[in-house]
């Protein structure tokens, strides 16, 4: 029968484990906060590329204001994700990993829940206006084409559509939500174990 | 820039090898344990400039590795590597010393404890204070003695049991 000071001295005899060495974590560290700002960046890129693109379209492009007001609902989608996607990031780096566990759990399940939400209904409200502004913009476009060419092209993008909705969003979308799921409970769990 | 690499050396130094044993302690797997002190150490160099000696820095980083050992979600590749773990480590003691058989007994144990309780027990082992692991769990210092006490009775009952085993 072997009392707590024996398991004491076993941890205390265990071998040097090989861990990292300083200089490896600092140049993955340094990779890693470059990673983290070259992302921030690109977006920020991406957001002021959609911008100027459709404001060329816009000014040097005669449309029906139907076709504007597409283009219009299409760009404050695509805004409305790269915000979405910069907030989460901005308030995961924003969450103090120094305060006591209890506070930092309680912080982070609210967070989770708020963000399960979030990317729940945001999904639907982003598939709907990206639909409608598609719809409107195609309607002057697609002014010339015939009736089997309109049939075609909205055929095509109502599967798209649907195909991204019942499979990718299966697949990817809802693996997030899936991990999301896991860490709220996860955390719910573990506020408990430090009360 | 260069100062604070320094003082990030110095502290990694002094730090990693007790939080390297946080982490393997919490997870049972060097390479999990491994990726936990990687991004415990990537928080401690984006909080650096934060650090104000409010409190020692050896509680500030362990309650930065706490926290992210607490939401470390193990990937499926890892998930499915962890299944294997428990025959390796088997085989692996087999293989080595005495010594090693009875470290490996050791974390097989600790695994089957809470995951607050690898935590406080990891830090007792590694003979941290008891007021500094009252201040990085947030627990109070007379609820973590009785945690404390419950913890050292399970672990020993489980240890002894294994190795009758």
């Amino acid at each position: 029968m072997k009392d707590f000071d024996h398991i004491m001295s076993v941890w205390q005899e265990q071998p040097v484990h090989d861990k990292l060495s300083v200089d490896d974590v600092l140049k993955q560290v340094k990779k890693d906060v470059s990673g983290l700002a070259n992302k921030l960046r690109w977006n920020i890129m991406a957001i002021i590329s959609i911008l100027i693109v459709t404001a060329v379209v816009m000014l040097f492009f005669v449309f029906t204001l139907l076709t504007y007001v597409g283009i219009l609902i299409m760009m404050a989608c695509m805004l409305s994700y790269f915000t979405l996607i910069n907030r989460h990031y901005r308030i995961l780096s924003k969450h103090d990993a120094t305060m006591s566990p209890t506070d930092y759990l309680i912080n982070l399940h609210e967070y989770q829940k708020q963000q399960a939400k979030t990317v729940g209904w945001f999904y639907y409200i982003y598939v709907l206006l990206i639909s409608l502004g598609l719809s409107l913009f195609l309607y002057e476009v697609l002014s010339t084409y015939s009736y089997y060419g309109k049939i075609i092209v909205y055929t095509a993008m109502a599967t798209w559509l649907l195909f991204c909705t019942f499979y990718l969003k299966r697949r990817i979308f809802m693996n997030e939500q899936e991990k999301l799921n896991i860490m709220i409970d996860r955390l719910e769990r573990l506020k408990s174990q430090f009360e | 820039m260069a100062n604070k690499e320094v003082a990030f050396r110095e502290i990694f130094e002094a730090n990693s090898k007790k939080i390297f044993h946080l982490c393997l302690g919490y997870t049972g797997d060097s390479d999990a344990a491994n990726d936990l002190l990687q991004e415990t150490f990537l928080k401690v160099w984006q909080n650096l400039d934060k650090f104000r000696n409010q409190a020692m820095i050896s509680t500030w980083i362990y309650r930065i590795a706490v926290n992210t050992c607490l939401t470390y979600l193990r990937s499926e590749k890892r998930q499915a590597k962890d299944e294997l773990t428990e025959t390796l480590v088997e085989t692996r003691a087999e293989e080595f010393s005495e010594k090693n058989e009875q470290v490996a007994l050791l974390y097989k144990c600790i695994s089957k404890l809470e995951e607050s309780e690898r935590i406080i027990i990891t830090m007792v082992l590694d003979e941290v204070p008891y007021p500094e692991i009252a201040e990085i769990s947030g627990i109070s210092e007379g609820n973590l003695r009785v945690k404390i006490h419950r913890i050292k009775q399970k672990l020993t009952e489980l240890y002894n049991h294994n190795e009758r085993l």
